[in-house]
């Protein structure tokens, strides 16, 4: 079992730095003023709806190599394989409809 | 004799914010991005073999993140988001690496175009991840790093590179899967 998600005392930052970190320091957020090392404190405050954290970028389709592009998705945790989002392809989500639809019995439209 | 901090020798800027609180030192291993790597074997056990664990941010892809952030008037370059893989040990992470030494090319592990790529609005974070499914044997991999090009070699511009937490994954075999999760802040 993977429970692993924080950041333990000694990788947490000596300070702020304000020369130039391209990457670097803590996790946080600018709107509400988050600023923590702490990964469960960052995936509840950021998968509160009333906060209105989004995703945005790309992912690949679960069904066939393709790239999905999103944007605006309700935040996902982050967890030690990454973010897990599984969305489908436009084409496979309609081959995965059609199919959910035969296998019930429902004519498709 | 004691150290002098780096942010006490710059000169005639005693009134600017810098100086009000002490940073860390630019090549401070407690900042940067934070890779993790779960594999999963054949018999469905999963093992993190690195937890998050500090990057190094060789000076070519700062470099290279000035040139397309501040410098180029149009699109024309890509982002660091493939995920390349090594077995090597040998090599020394730090700011002037240029490459992976020992870049694994073969049995699923090669470079690639990371599956997932997200960035969440308002936070200074994006996740790059990709799972590697292996079609033959590797020996052992140890090391992950991110590049500006999916083809290897040759090697474009290397970025964020982190060695496995817990050592490494150990021999692999067809079938079972690397996944590979990098954490990117910004400040």
């Amino acid at each position: 079992m993977i429970s692993l998600c924080y950041m333990s005392d000694d990788k947490k930052a000596s300070g702020p730095n304000t020369f130039v970190s391209i990457t670097g320091a803590s996790l946080r957020c600018d709107i509400h003023g988050i600023d923590t090392f702490d990964l469960n404190e960052w995936n509840a405050h950021c998968s509160d709806p009333a906060n209105g954290h989004t995703e945005s970028g790309s992912v690949k389709c679960i069904d066939c190599p393709n790239q999905v592009s999103v944007e605006g998705l309700p935040f996902i945790p982050i967890t030690p394989k990454g973010k897990i989002c599984e969305l489908r392809c436009d084409d496979c989500l309609d081959t995965y409809i059609k199919a959910n639809q035969a296998l019930r019995g429902v004519n498709p439209k | 004799m004691s150290t002098i901090p780096y942010y006490q020798t710059l000169p005639d800027v005693s009134q600017s914010k810098m100086l009000l609180e002490p940073k860390p030192l630019p090549n401070d291993p407690t900042r940067h991005a934070y890779f993790s790597v779960v594999i999963k074997k054949n018999d469905g056990i999963e093992k993190l073999v690195s937890d998050f664990e500090h990057n190094v941010v060789p000076s070519a892809f700062i470099d290279k993140l000035h040139k397309m952030v501040f410098q180029d008037l149009t699109a024309v370059e890509r982002g660091f988001g493939s995920i390349a893989l090594t077995a090597d040990t040998t090599q020394t992470l730090d700011a002037t690496i240029t490459a992976l030494t020992g870049e694994i090319t073969a049995n699923g592990l090669a470079r690639i175009n990371a599956d997932n790529r997200l960035h969440t609005a308002g936070t200074n974070s994006t996740v790059v991840s990709h799972t590697f499914t292996l079609t033959g044997s590797q020996s052992d991999i140890t090391r992950v790093a991110l590049f500006n090009n999916q083809t290897a070699p040759p090697t474009p511009t290397i970025g964020p590179t982190g060695a496995f937490t817990n050592g490494s994954t150990g021999p692999m075999s067809s079938g079972e899967t690397v996944n590979v999760a990098v954490t990117l802040t910004t400040s």
